[in-house]
């Protein structure tokens, strides 16, 4: 194709600029351009004033075309008043559109990143929820509604204008949604998005307004929630629906990711509540005294490995009561902790003798680790480690108890007059082994005093000026016997606050204590 | 809070297992795995993972045995490890040691009674 060329200048020097010359591409271009008529007759006005105030050059729209024009002063003589200018046209439409569509499409994969991380970095539903309503307000369209379905009765949503204000948030049931069967529809999350559902939208209550301006719904996808992303716009074009669409599918795993972190960590919550130790009994007439301190481990989804309790006391006047250990952290160290807790209370209704419960224990964790293997050669050891004994009361006012323990760290004992001795008793631990050996002894508390049953959290505790220093045995029996004289609770309290202490703030295991005491005589 | 102490704060050794292959006089090849850092509930995976990559790829009984020369500290969960690999190695006729225990490695092994069943 031939270059689009015109010539414009004064008719004569200092007169009125006409066309020159016109070649017929550029008749095409610029149509009613007349050789010998004045410029201005034909119309174009972006011409007309490139021509008059003698630019460089000049861009316009002719039927839908955009025109491109530099100007070419023939001015070889220096006569600059009376110069004829050549205006060189060209048809830019693809061009122009490319390069927007280009710059368009920069700017939404920009766009999207930014929004996947400020989405991702949340982790909380509600919060997801608000930030995807907000990220897009503005954006995508003036107004975005997030309607989120989680499973449950509840239907949450957000709303952003986009005037930055913080969005509106609110919640419905799924009865509310009966006037609006696609919505309820699309909610979860089995169906396409009903185009008629931005019709039965503006009866909901989630507007300042009901919506009088184009409104666009588009799914958002989710592992365990659904979701409807919705666009309320004056001039919404159809552009917008695929990248409303492609923006969804980031809000749909931002808010899954929320969604299956809040289940977890509700979930932890449950376990770790299942597990906290039930409250000691109060004072067994005539009986023991006892004390307790427990502290898990800090991380919100670690749920507790440390187990104790103290039963109220049987029909034979003993008190039982047991303090350990199973192995490993988290959901599986839950369970375990409720196998060894339940087979235990089963158990006792049939047997009371300590060594001879944890010798069952034994059996009946390794029975029941095989049936939960079936298929595996060699099922993953799991076990616990424990000291588990009962109270009887002496004539004297003392206390006869009997221990037997598997694999765990021996109870102390403290005297009256603050000697601090381990009690002699080891065994193996439980549920691994099923040459397993329980160790099983007798001690006789005199009244006053204390035995303290304690899980390797406290003795492993790290920390001290260096901070990697273990608290050590020794530091647990100094810490005791400087406890000469305290009731069970206090003996423990104050155990557990010099634990702290050494600790400085550091992470550490789980720490359970269990103090129990023979109640001074009344005439001591 | 530590009136007298330094202040500062040892850094936290590195966790590393070092899979090592020996040559035993009179008795055949040696799969020797070094473990360096607390086998703790963060770091016991790593040392699992390590120990049945071993196990599962040898083809016949195997001799393993776990230095723990470098590792101040093990927890239930590394006990756990120790125990479960133990078990493996000996249901493929093979022998399973460890070496190098001390300090509260050793105390806790005692304690538990699986020094006598890992060989420590």
């Amino acid at each position: 194709m031939s270059e689009a060329v015109v010539v414009t200048g004064p008719s004569h020097p200092g007169g009125e600029e006409i066309v020159h010359a016109a070649n017929p591409a550029a008749g095409r271009l610029l149509p009613g351009l007349v050789v010998g008529t004045p410029v201005a007759d034909a119309g174009h006005d972006a011409l007309t004033d490139a021509v008059v105030r003698a630019r460089p050059g000049f861009e316009t729209e002719v039927a839908g075309r955009v025109l491109a024009a530099r100007a070419v002063r023939l001015d070889d003589d220096g006569a600059v008043v009376d110069a004829l200018t050549c205006w060189y046209l060209r048809d830019v439409t693809e061009e122009r559109r490319g390069s927007a569509s280009l710059v368009r499409a920069q700017a939404r994969a920009q766009f999207l990143a930014e929004a996947g991380r400020a989405l991702h970095g949340v982790l909380h539903l509600d919060r997801t929820l608000r930030t995807a309503a907000s990220l897009a307000a503005g954006t995508l369209a003036p107004t975005v509604l997030v309607l989120l379905a989680d499973g449950s009765d509840v239907v949450r949503w957000a709303r952003a204008d986009r005037d930055g204000a913080r969005p509106h948030t609110g919640e419905m049931t799924r009865a509310d949604l009966r006037a609006t069967p696609r919505l309820h529809e699309a909610l979860t999350g089995r169906a396409p998005v009903d185009p008629w559902v931005g019709v039965e939208l503006a009866e909901l209550p989630v507007w300042h307004e009901p919506p009088t301006d184009r409104v666009v719904a588009v799914p958002v996808p989710g592992t365990v929630v659904a979701g409807v992303l919705v666009l309320v716009g004056p001039d919404l074009d159809d552009d917008v629906l695929p990248l409303g669409e492609e923006y969804a599918v980031r809000v749909g795993t931002a808010l899954s990711a929320a969604a299956l972190y809040r289940e977890q960590a509700h979930l932890g919550h449950v376990l770790q509540a299942s597990l906290e130790p039930p409250p000691l009994p109060d004072e067994t007439s005539g009986g023991l005294l006892v004390g307790s301190a427990y502290r898990p481990a800090r991380e919100s989804l670690r749920v507790g490995g440390d187990f104790y309790e103290v039963l109220p006391r049987t029909a034979a006047g003993r008190t039982p009561f047991l303090l350990g250990d199973v192995c490993g952290k988290g959901i599986e160290a839950a369970v375990l902790s409720g196998r060894v807790r339940q087979s235990l209370h089963a158990l006792r209704l049939v047997e009371q003798d300590p060594a001879t419960l944890l010798r069952l224990l034994n059996v009946a964790l390794l029975d029941a680790a095989d049936l939960d293997a079936p298929g595996a050669a060699v099922p993953m050891p799991r076990f616990a480690t424990m000291v588990l004994g009962d109270a009887e009361s002496l004539p004297d006012g003392g206390s006869r108890l009997r221990l037997a323990t598997g694999g765990h760290p021996p109870p102390y004992v403290l005297h009256a007059d603050g000697r601090v001795e381990e009690v002699d008793v080891a065994g193996s631990l439980v549920g691994a082994l099923r040459d397993a050996e329980i160790g099983h002894t007798e001690i006789d508390l005199a009244p006053g005093e204390t035995c303290l049953l304690y899980s390797d959290g406290v003795t492993e505790a790290r920390g001290g000026p260096g901070g990697r220093e273990f608290y050590g045995e020794e530091r647990l029996e100094a810490a005791l016997a400087g406890c000469v004289g305290a009731p069970p609770q206090v003996v423990c309290d104050r155990v557990l606050q010099l634990l702290s202490d050494w600790l400085g703030g550091r992470d550490h295991d789980d720490v359970a204590l269990l103090a129990l005491q023979a109640p001074r005589g009344r005439h001591v | 809070m530590f009136p007298g102490g330094s202040g500062v704060i040892a850094p936290e050794p590195d966790f590393a297992v070092r899979i090592e292959k020996e040559q035993v006089p009179d008795v055949g090849p040696r799969v020797l795995v070094v473990v360096t850092g607390d086998v703790d509930y963060t770091h016991f995976g790593e040392l699992e993972t390590a120990l049945e990559h071993e196990i599962g790829r040898s083809t016949g009984p195997l001799d393993l045995v776990v230095d723990l020369t470098a590792v101040p500290y093990c927890d239930s969960c590394g006990m756990r490890v120790l125990l479960g690999a133990s078990q493996q190695v000996a249901a493929g006729g093979g022998v399973f040691g460890l070496r190098g225990v001390h300090g509260q490695v050793a105390r806790a092994l005692k304690l538990t009674g699986l020094d006598r069943v890992l060989g420590a």
